[in-house]
């Protein structure tokens, strides 16, 4: 007999004899096998697929309410292939009734004609559904008829199989990196708007310099954009074009959508349009090289600047709309070069985000493991601090000119260069009279910051 | 060669088949029977491979039950052949 059939057969004796052992306690068991035709029957693929769909099986036993002991589960890897058993606790489900819902569990798992859930009686039988399983992949016949057959080649139904779960788990991770994403966008904007206290911004104790907007709007607006970050992620996921530039258009139409739900749910007060457009883009372009496993703060400044273009020319140079100039396109009329706010901040490659405000989050967050207020509070205050330093804030220029603007700045950095010392909150206070004062409101560091949590949370996770 | 005790091989694993040997007396011949939980209709199949590897072996009087659930040829002939031994008193150990 060839070894690797003994070590098969062998395997299935070790099985057979860990189910009888529960048996013998009077334990009905259930057990998680994938049928994959010839050898190896597992390896690291494989083995990645069974423990998706262990995780997958657990929650869905308990959703029935099949309680299993789970102190005593079997979970090994042998010549048989990934194997996995577990004793039921539930003794008012019979064990008929219990492989009734194990075949709902296959039957509802995309790749379920690959995976076995069997269930062992307390008198060590089998429990069987009496029906033939089709076969995986001339989906004509029953399997066990193409088994005996031999009717399909090993080699080619292992390369059949191999796709399938390949797809399976490219998509399933597609679906965890959506979702990351989103949670980063959604705890970047909440985290922004709920450091306090902030000069001129909205927090949660002052308004700032607005009237028109408080803490309330900025978490309302978030949950409307929040339901748009997924599909952002999803597009940025699975774009492949060689050209990114042909993503802009369907990318604005998500962001315009996503500024008519802000403006429909504040009542046409702008709370997040920096936002919308920052987030949208790192959405995407986090999204796209986290899918090529190529996501670096290196790959994302270059992949933002080749997405923009030459954005200001482009835009700043011609009206967008004719009925109306919006207020960065007056704000560089006026300015030139220092008034091409966010447009040429994001063409320039984010500078201000990369240059000093991700350094800032490092130093304070990259040990952190759990997040508390103090910490959380102190990181983001000392980005922004940095932030409103370098930033040539379009809002500001355009609302107040370059002579306040320099003001701002300077006072912002006498703070930041008092971080950590006894006159840090005395200055930083003062940071807050003069903004409120003269009705400065430093949003578009609001949203620097924002974005630069965002980067830092994805590189922390899928660097 | 007559088997003399009760023995068996094999699992209720998929793609295996769970072998019982019976003892009988001397000239009774061979009983094969044979289940599957799968299909049936490679019952003659299955019953060629077990009598060509109680040839092999040459037992002449026994009784055979196999239960299949799904097992290849080279797993029904190696769990016959322990399944045999055992019966003969000449293999111990798990196969």
């Amino acid at each position: 007999m060839e070894k690797v059939v003994r070590e098969i057969l062998e395997a299935k004796d070790n099985r057979s004899k860990e189910r009888q052992k529960l048996a013998e306690k009077g334990d009905v068991s259930l057990s998680l096998t994938i049928n994959i035709p010839g050898i190896p029957k597992s390896n690291d693929q494989i083995n990645m697929f069974f423990l998706d769909c262990l995780s997958d099986l657990k929650r869905f036993l308990l959703s029935y309410r099949i309680i299993i002991d789970e102190k005593r589960e079997i979970t090994l890897c042998d010549a048989a292939g990934d194997f996995y058993l577990v004793p039921i606790l539930s003794k008012e489900i019979s064990a008929i009734k219990i492989k009734e819902i194990a075949e709902v569990y296959e039957s509802e798992h995309s790749l379920g004609r690959l995976i076995d859930v069997d269930i062992t009686d307390e008198k060590g039988n089998p429990i069987s559904s009496e029906k033939a399983k089709i076969c995986y992949f001339c989906k004509l016949h029953p399997a066990v008829f193409c088994m005996r057959m031999q009717t399909h080649k090993y080699e080619e139904m292992r390369k059949v199989i191999a796709n399938d779960i390949s797809y399976f788990l490219q998509e399933k991770r597609k679906n965890r990196v959506c979702k990351d994403l989103s949670a980063f966008a959604l705890k970047a904007i909440l985290h922004e708007v709920s450091l306090s206290p902030k000069p001129g911004l909205v927090d949660r104790f002052s308004n700032g310099s607005h009237s028109d907007m408080d803490f309330s709007t900025f978490l309302n607006s978030s949950a409307v954009l929040s339901v748009y970050f997924k599909e952002i992620a999803e597009f940025g996921y699975a774009y492949s074009s060689e050209n990114c530039k042909n993503a802009l258009p369907k990318l604005r139409q998500i962001g315009l959508q996503m500024e008519e739900d802000m403006f429909m749910e504040t009542c046409g007060v702008n709370t997040h349009k920096g936002a919308i457009f920052l987030l949208g883009f790192s959405l995407f372009v986090s999204a796209n090289l986290i899918s090529n496993q190529n996501f670096s703060y290196h790959s994302f400044v270059n992949q933002i600047k080749e997405l923009n273009g030459n954005l200001v020319e482009k835009e700043l140079g011609k009206k967008l709309y004719s009925n109306k100039k919006t207020h960065g396109e007056e704000c560089f009329e006026k300015f030139g070069n220092k008034g091409k706010g966010i447009r040429g901040e994001i063409q320039a490659g984010l500078p201000c985000v990369f240059n000093y405000a991700i350094p800032v989050l490092s130093s304070h967050f990259d040990n952190m493991t759990i997040a508390s207020n103090e910490l959380i509070k102190n990181g983001l205050l000392q980005a922004l601090l940095l932030l409103i330093v370098h930033n040539n804030d379009s809002n500001i220029l355009y609302r107040k000119g370059e002579k306040v603007l320099k003001e701002l700045k300077d006072i912002a950095q006498q703070a930041f260069n008092l971080y950590e010392t006894e006159y840090f909150s005395a200055k930083y206070q003062d940071l807050v009279y003069y903004c409120e004062e003269n009705k400065i409101s430093p949003g578009g560091s609001a949203d620097l910051l924002a974005v630069t949590f965002f980067i830092y949370m994805v590189n922390k996770k899928y660097n | 060669m007559t088997p003399k005790f009760k023995a068996q091989a094999g699992t209720f694993e998929s793609s295996d088949i769970m072998i019982l040997i019976e003892p009988l007396e001397k000239d009774s011949g061979r009983k094969v029977d044979i289940s599957s939980t799968v299909m049936l209709q490679f019952e003659a199949d299955i019953k060629a491979t077990i009598n060509k590897v109680l040839d092999t072996l040459q037992v002449k009087d026994l009784h055979l039950i196999a239960k299949d659930k799904g097992a290849l040829t080279q797993t029904i002939e190696a769990r016959v052949e322990t399944a045999v031994k055992r019966s003969l008193g000449i293999q111990e150990g798990t196969m």
